[in-house]
């Protein structure tokens, strides 16, 4: 069976479809070891400012959720001295599902105060 | 999350627009034409073979028909004579099908590389507009489709401006009818600034390119403007980003005519609304205007008058606003920062020609071009507010004699008047060297203020010959020009020189050829500022070699191969060593307390220096006029480009220097220089572009374009500075980046990508429509082009991290999507 030009042209055209609808997705959580290494450089920055060690550090053990890392690292890197605990938010990398946005009733400032 | 319904929704609308074929019966029109007698043919009998319908034409050779639905069908023109048989393909309601009898229809649209023979073979590729105006990955834009030519590579983040064979972007000279214009691209690089159909064709030298050029040491870009208006006209094209028409309209009866062309953006008002775009930043906002006025008063005297001009702006203000969610906040190393980016150029041309006969042809033109930028903004303690006019009026004179069969000569010359006005003051870095400066540290700046007022005027001149010898299949082209700039009273030879020798009988003919040649370019108007540079800088230089074979295997396909060494030489540093013992003070608010200070900064020298090397190979395929065969060409090209701007480095001074006063800094400086030569900033290794187009029907064009390019060299992060500064606009520290001290030393991953783009067109009475879509990194890589530090955290295993290019669009959902650009032309 001969194909024409058309038939050609829907073929492709399926394939394109086909590719477009299984468009690959991205995974955004972060490796256990990459998500230490920003909490340790974080907090190592931390105990300069205020003086004294790192406190016992908080160890991801599994995948972390992107936005929770990044809201402990701030308030890691924010925290008022001295540097005696970590702030409680960086419970949150234990949990893989991203946080949700702060209330407005919270102030981030106040959070980031809040240590263990 | 799935994220795929939202894609779904995305796409589905786009794909339906182009490969929707109509269910329902479709109502068209049909003309029969005869090119030979130019009018269509009345009273002829048309049976569709498909249907069965027999029709008739009317007196202008129209007919009306009805089809079930859309796509191709038989027409059968019966005769006495005997019967035609045509294809056609019926797409949509209301279209009109025109089926020519007599001579077989050249196809719009289509992409084919061709060779001029008259213009030189060493280093040049010349493309036409039609052939790369449909190019897949340009955005619709013509002059992107050189970046898929050997020798060029694209810097990620430019304004699309082109790096050949090794050449900052600034040393190519682009030139439009032989008239000047600053910057090809506007902001962003997404429109270029003359109208894609004002363009004739584009002649790219890589090389060593003829004696006529001038004022650069990478390559050069010759466009030609449509020179021909038979029949009034236009065209119109809308898209996500701006919109461009152009109409032409012959006058005079045939005699001349004029073209205007113009664009306005409206990015503000598409993607600015779109709630990707931070607060506090004003997407860039361009226009342009191109009018062309041609007259010939007979076949030995024309005149023309043309005008280029364009304009951009961007704003941005990054308040430093509280906001609950800190990974809300703007970068604290850039909150509270201001920038006003203004640029544009202004360029006249009146031009008459004189061709008294077959063998000679003169030109005179009188240039005015007025180039402009503007910058003003705030980073810290900072302070840049500087703008920069440096225009000229010339009056230039290009000759062409054919004194004898085999000698031709080419000369010509120009007098320029330069008039720069520059006010303001301007930041520099006080350590080039420094790849991580800090704009808050007030106790050991990286920078400083330099005032950079100045209205410096000067005499630029030049003349030029290329004699083009012919001897059977031997040819020989010697050329060289001379360039003189009175500031400085410096002039400079440029000798050049081309070979060339076919041999026949290996299928169409076997070309070999090399060529070499001295180039400069001189200063920008700060560099060469007795306020704010050094008044005896001189030109920068590059000698270049190729030579190569060209083989045309048959009408349609060929190949050419090209080896290339470039040596650059005087390449103008911003130096903040550099010195003269005594001079007048240049902060003329201090004049009368201090006229005269010692070590006065010059700023910039001619101590860079680099070269590279490489081989290309370009292979294509044309498709013969009149047929939808398929065309295409695969461009690969290997280099290696290196740069050393010759100074000292105290960084790398083995055993580490302790800190050093100034004037040892600058014995160091004169007597031992101790920078390394480096992978230049754009070098890339290999770089394979090919492209694929094919002319479906007459509704529909496919083009494919795929790309693989080694990773651009970057240097490593290897610290930070341990978070020692706070913005004082927001209070939050931040960490500035620690590079190595081995400057381009790592390369990522490398790039590659695939695009492809449909064409429908729905032609009608008067004229056509073209809709297209493009994809963009249709296979969805995540292409890095860099590395992006965060200076809101130290540096970790996560920080930096991989950059992707523009083309790597990721939905908030996490999915990773093509991008697509729609657009539509309508042609009059």
């Amino acid at each position: 069976m001969r194909i024409n030009r058309n038939q050609m042209f829907r073929v492709f055209s399926l394939v394109v479809f086909l590719f477009l609808v299984n468009s690959c997705q991205l995974d955004t959580s972060i490796a256990a070891s990459d998500a230490n290494s920003q909490i340790y450089a974080a907090a190592l920055f931390k105990s300069r400012e205020c003086g004294g060690g790192i406190p016992q550090i908080t160890i991801a053990v599994n995948k972390v959720a992107q936005r929770n890392l990044a809201l402990c690292t701030i308030a890691i890197l924010r925290t008022s001295c001295p540097f005696s605990s970590f702030p409680a938010i960086c419970l949150s990398i234990y949990d893989k599902k991203p946080l949700g946005s702060i209330p407005p009733f919270l102030d981030f400032q106040w959070i980031q105060n809040q240590k263990l | 999350m799935d994220s795929k319904p939202k894609v779904m929704k995305f796409f589905f609308p786009l794909l339906l627009i182009f490969f929707s074929s109509s269910a329902y019966a479709i109502d068209f029109r049909g003309r029969l034409y005869s090119r030979a007698k130019e009018k269509g043919e009345a009273q002829q009998s048309i049976l569709i073979f498909e249907t069965k319908q027999f029709l008739q034409t009317d007196a202008n050779g129209y007919f009306e028909a009805k089809v079930p639905k859309a796509g191709e069908y038989t027409f059968r023109v019966i005769r006495t004579s005997g019967t035609q048989e045509f294809k056609k393909n019926i797409s949509s309601d209301g279209e009109l099908v025109t089926i020519y009898t007599d001579k077989v229809e050249v196809p719009k649209g289509g992409i084919v590389v061709s060779g001029e023979k008259e213009k030189t073979i060493l280093s040049r590729y010349k493309v036409r507009q039609d052939e790369i105006k449909r190019m897949p990955g340009t955005l619709g834009e013509a002059l992107r489709g050189l970046e898929t030519l050997p020798g060029v590579v694209a810097p990620p983040f430019g304004g699309g401006e082109i790096v050949i064979r090794g050449a900052d972007p600034n040393q190519n000279l682009y030139l439009v009818d032989d008239l000047p214009i600053l910057y090809p691209f506007h902001l962003l690089g997404l429109n270029s600034v003359v109208h894609n159909d004002l363009i004739k064709s584009i002649d790219l030298y890589t090389g060593a390119f003829p004696s006529r050029f001038f004022n650069a040491i990478g390559g050069v870009i010759e466009i030609e403007t449509v020179d021909s208006v038979k029949k009034t006209g236009g065209m119109a094209s809308v898209s996500l980003f701006s919109t461009n028409a152009i109409y032409q309209t012959p006058t005079a009866g045939g005699k001349g005519y004029i073209i205007v062309a113009g664009r306005v953006s409206y990015l503000e008002n598409t993607l600015g609304l779109t709630g990707f775009v931070p607060e506090g930043i004003r997407l860039p906002q361009y226009h342009d205007s191109q009018v062309k006025v041609v007259h010939n008063f007979n076949d030995r005297h024309q005149i023309s008058f043309t005008s280029l001009t364009a304009q951009d702006g961007f704003a941005a203000r990054l308040e430093p606003r509280p906001v609950n969610d800190p990974t809300q906040e703007p970068p604290p190393f850039i909150a509270g920062a201001r920038i006003a980016l203004g640029r544009g150029f202004a360029t006249q041309g009146l031009r008459y020609t004189w061709t008294p006969g077959n063998k000679f042809n003169n030109r005179i033109t009188l240039i005015h071009f007025d180039p402009f930028n503007k910058v003003n903004g705030q980073l810290g303690s900072l302070n840049a507010n500087t703008i920069q006019r440096f225009g000229y009026v010339g009056l230039r004179q290009d000759a062409s004699w054919e004194a004898l069969d085999w000698l031709k000569i080419d000369f010509g010359s120009e007098y320029r008047l330069l008039d720069f006005d520059i006010s303001g003051t301007s930041v520099r870095l006080r350590n080039p060297s420094n790849r991580a400066p800090n704009p808050y540290d007030t106790l050991n700046p990286a920078f400083e203020s330099i005032p950079v007022s100045d209205k410096p005027r000067s005499l630029y001149t030049y003349g030029y010959t290329t004699v083009k010898m012919r001897f059977g299949n031997f040819s020989f082209e010697p050329g060289t020009r001379y360039d003189y700039i009175a500031i400085n009273r410096q002039g400079v030879w440029g000798p050049r020189s081309t070979v060339a020798y076919k041999f026949e009988g290996i299928a169409q003919g076997t070309t070999i050829f090399a060529g070499a040649g001295d180039y400069f370019q001189f200063p920008n108007s700060i560099a060469w500022s007795s306020v704010s540079g050094n008044p005896g800088i001189g030109w920068q230089k590059a000698t270049k070699y190729g030579g190569g074979i060209d083989q045309q295997f048959t009408q349609e396909y060929s190949i050419k191969a090209e080896v290339f060494k470039q040596e650059f030489s005087s390449l103008i540093e911003n130096d903040p060593n550099i010195s003269q013992v005594f001079g007048q003070n240049p902060d003329n608010g201090q004049l009368l307390s201090q006229p005269i200070v010692f070590n006065r900064a010059l700023n910039f020298s001619n101590r860079g220096t680099g070269w590279s090397h490489g081989y290309e190979v370009f292979l294509r395929k044309q498709n013969k006029p009149g047929t939808m065969d398929w065309f295409g060409w695969i461009a690969y090209t290997w280099s290696q480009t290196y740069r050393n701007p010759n100074r000292y480095n105290p960084a790398l001074a083995l055993p580490p220097q302790p800190i050093l006063s100034p004037v040892e800094n600058r014995v160091l400086y004169e007597f031992f220089p101790n920078s390394r030569e480096v992978f230049y900033d754009f070098d890339q290794t290999h770089i394979i572009n090919t492209v694929y187009g094919w002319r479906i029907n007459e509704s529909y064009q496919l083009g494919v374009r795929w790309q693989y390019r080694t990773s651009f060299p970057i240097t490593p992060v290897v610290g930070d500075d341990g978070g020692q500064f706070r913005n004082p606009a927001t209070g939050q520290v931040f960490f500035n980046r620690q590079e190595s001290v081995f400057i381009n030393s790592a390369r990522l991953a490398p790039y590659h990508r695939l695009d492809f783009r449909i064409d429908k067109f729905i032609n009608y009475e008067w004229g056509y429509m073209n809709l297209f879509l493009e994809v963009i990194n249709f296979y969805m890589r995540r292409n890095q082009v860099g590395t992006n530090f965060d200076e809101a955290l130290p540096f970790s295993s996560l920080n930096p991290v991989p950059q992707n290019d523009f083309s790597t669009l990721q939905t908030p959902g996490g999915t990773v999507i093509p991008l697509f650009n729609v657009g539509l032309e309508v042609k009059f």
